[in-house]
């Protein structure tokens, strides 16, 4: 299976009639037109053709045209080798073993796993059959797809959805957000600033109204994860960047605030004063406190909390008493009334810090 | 000769519950002024309002805005952020006219008589970012900068609150309130009432409770707001721009406060006026400053 030279892939157009999956959606194709050898060199955000040989825990793709696609053995896919961290999926690396490789994540990244959640089925395997590469040979790397930097322009209001761990409920907090100041009326960039590729969280904001959604495979990366932090930061500053001509950027960072990414960045100098503010997304008053703990000690107090608590009204009760805090649920945040209270929040943060 | 096209004053139908009707004041020769909204009370007498305010529009060349939120949607419109979202369903309609090119796409002057003070007020409080200038004329209660009293009554936080109720309507009016405290108060505030506007009328909310916090009729109530505003504004880093003025021999009536207290020169204000009284021949009025710190007196 591993002997790509047996395969007849034709030397024009290797992959043109793959799957390609949505983290290649910024890809030129038609520079697509060579296929290297599998020698098990790779670089994170390299361009690979594989075929499916046995179905596992992902039975879709993400197409770059935002629909799913259901997989099958034999299918070609066009997908980008990254490092992945999800707790309730897989770990994995940035390697192209010749023995084979795995589907990190639904959004198109290929790797090889680490350690998965022990609920999760194995991975969907895959037969590599090459990096891609332009006319000259150079594999094809996400990074050189990156959007270009924007014109210098005024920043407008950074509002940060932080979260004490996945599934705290971020993105649907997000989302609110969005939602709120597009009915007041603003003009609103969503950006999922850190994490694995995938189109989930860019079509919920879309769906609430954002007038330009953004991630970090628009800053040329499939995943932020093991990525340098220098280069994380570079990519968070590019998509703000795009976001100048918006009123308010709504912006996610994946995972918990201690996952060790996240964690860096925030820890990182500067960083959290990007954003005007904060949201904490959490599961319980619990995970609330801890959140808040650690956020404390790198002098970062969260304006309002949110999550999934706040299903449970007397979760959330709990978490105001015990933190002074308001909570607020998904559809309080959409309200354009609290937009408009955060957006007077952002004021005086920034009239404070004048 | 040039002559100056007419006022034109026609209605445009709203949507049950989402936007409401609204009478349009529209001069033939605007002037860049910002549009007036005139929020009526709670006998919803818009039409009233309409004749009463059509000579102003005149004169001032400002468009004028008169929602009309009827009983059967909006039975509690005053409080702005009730169930039925007044709120929301002014934002739609001051969407919907900019769209429509009737309004520009900066802030509206809000004003309000009785209980439409009651919903300007909190509306722009909620919304300080869509009001430039606010003239409030004896609402029967208030909203307090006070963060020790729940909403309605103060901004601070209810009993018991959290995340809110499955419909999402969460007890957050005081978080929103707290949040936008400073920019409410940057702005122009006008405060009227009339000097006879003491009766204890059945549509003045009453109690032990408001009465001790607000007092015991609109004109108290509403010096007593002002005194407070005036404070919070300052505590807040603001230096207030709170007129108070009492209008003579007025009760609580909109067409005898607009015609005895010329209250119309106050819920629509003189273009560019700034308070220069000698540039324009709207100020001849009877009315009592108190404290003599208010415009044009």
């Amino acid at each position: 299976m591993s002997n790509v030279s047996s395969l007849h892939v034709p030397a024009e157009a290797p992959a043109q009639r793959a799957k390609w999956s949505f983290v290649t959606r910024r890809v030129d194709r038609s520079q697509a037109v060579r296929l290297l050898p599998h020698t098990g060199e790779v670089e994170t955000g390299d361009l690979v053709l594989a075929e499916v040989a046995r179905i596992g825990s992902h039975k879709r793709l993400q197409l770059s045209n935002g629909q799913f696609s259901p997989l099958w053995p034999g299918d070609r896919v066009v997908l980008a080798c990254a490092d992945r961290f999800a707790v309730d999926q897989f770990e994995g690396r940035a390697a192209l073993p010749t023995s084979g490789a795995d589907l990190l994540a639904g959004g198109g990244i290929i790797g090889e796993v680490a350690s998965k959640n022990g609920k999760l089925a194995p991975a969907t395997r895959l037969t590599v059959l090459g990096r891609l590469a332009k006319a000259c040979g150079t594999p094809i790397n996400l990074a050189e797809y990156a959007r270009a930097p924007a014109g210098l322009g005024s920043r407008p209001p950074v509002i940060g959805v932080l979260g004490t761990g996945m599934n705290a409920g971020k993105t649907a907090a997000a989302a609110g957000v969005v939602n709120g100041f597009a009915r007041l009326g603003r003009r609103v960039t969503a950006i999922k600033a850190t994490g694995t590729g995938a189109f989930g969280d860019l079509h919920e904001y879309d769906a609430a109204g954002a007038d330009q959604v953004l991630d970090f495979t628009d800053a040329g990366l499939p995943s932020t994860y093991r990525q340098p932090i220098a280069r994380v930061k570079d990519a968070v500053d590019l998509l703000l960047g795009h976001a100048a001509t918006s009123d308010v950027a709504v912006v996610e960072l994946a995972d918990g605030v201690s996952q060790v990414e996240t964690a860096t960045l925030l820890s990182s100098p500067g960083f959290a004063a990007r954003f005007d503010l904060f949201l904490l997304a959490a599961p319980d008053a619990m995970a609330v406190q801890g959140g808040l703990a650690w956020l404390g000690q790198h002098r970062i107090v969260p304006a309002l909390l949110t999550g999934l608590m706040t299903r449970a009204p007397l979760a959330a009760a709990e978490a105001t008493r015990s933190t002074g805090l308001p909570v607020l649920c998904r559809r309080t945040l959409a309200d354009p009334a609290t937009a408009s209270a955060l957006e007077g929040l952002v004021l005086r943060t920034r009239r404070s810090a004048a | 000769m040039n002559r100056i096209p007419p006022l034109r004053v026609f209605f445009r139908p709203g949507i049950g519950g989402i936007v409401p009707d609204a009478w349009i004041l529209e001069p033939g020769m605007p002037s860049d002024a910002r549009p007036v909204v005139l929020v009526h009370g709670l006998y919803r007498n818009v039409e009233e309002m309409v004749r009463l305010l059509q000579g102003r529009a005149e004169d001032t060349r400002r468009t004028l805005i008169l929602p009309h939120f009827d009983k059967a949607h909006w039975p509690r419109y005053q409080r702005a952020a009730c169930d039925q979202r007044a709120d929301w369903a002014m934002l739609t309609l001051l969407r919907a006219l900019r769209s429509e090119g009737r309004i520009g796409q900066g802030p509206v002057d809000l004003s309000g008589f009785s209980g439409g003070a009651q919903f300007a007020h909190r509306f722009a409080w909620l919304y300080p970012d869509a009001v430039g200038r606010l003239c409030l004329a004896a609402p029967g209660w208030w909203t307090f900068p006070d963060a020790e009293l729940p909403w309605p009554y103060g901004m601070g936080d209810r009993a018991g609150d959290g995340a809110g109720d499955a419909a999402g309507k969460g007890a957050v009016e005081g978080f929103w309130l707290r949040a936008n405290l400073p920019r409410f108060f940057d702005r122009e505030i006008v405060v009227r009432v009339g000097t006879d506007d003491t009766q204890r009328d059945e549509n003045l909310r009453k109690g032990n409770a408001i009465d001790a916090q607000q007092g015991g009729n609109r004109a108290l109530r509403a010096q007593r707001w002002v005194a407070h505003a005036a404070q919070a504004a300052r505590a807040a880093g603001v230096t207030p721009d709170i007129s108070f003025g009492v209008l003579q021999g007025c009760g609580h009536n909109l067409a005898d406060c607009v015609r005895r207290g010329r209250l119309d020169r106050d819920l629509v204000a003189a273009p560019a006026c700034a308070g220069d009284c000698a540039q324009c021949a709207i100020h001849d009025r009877a009315i009592t400053f108190t404290p003599a710190e208010g415009l044009c007196a």
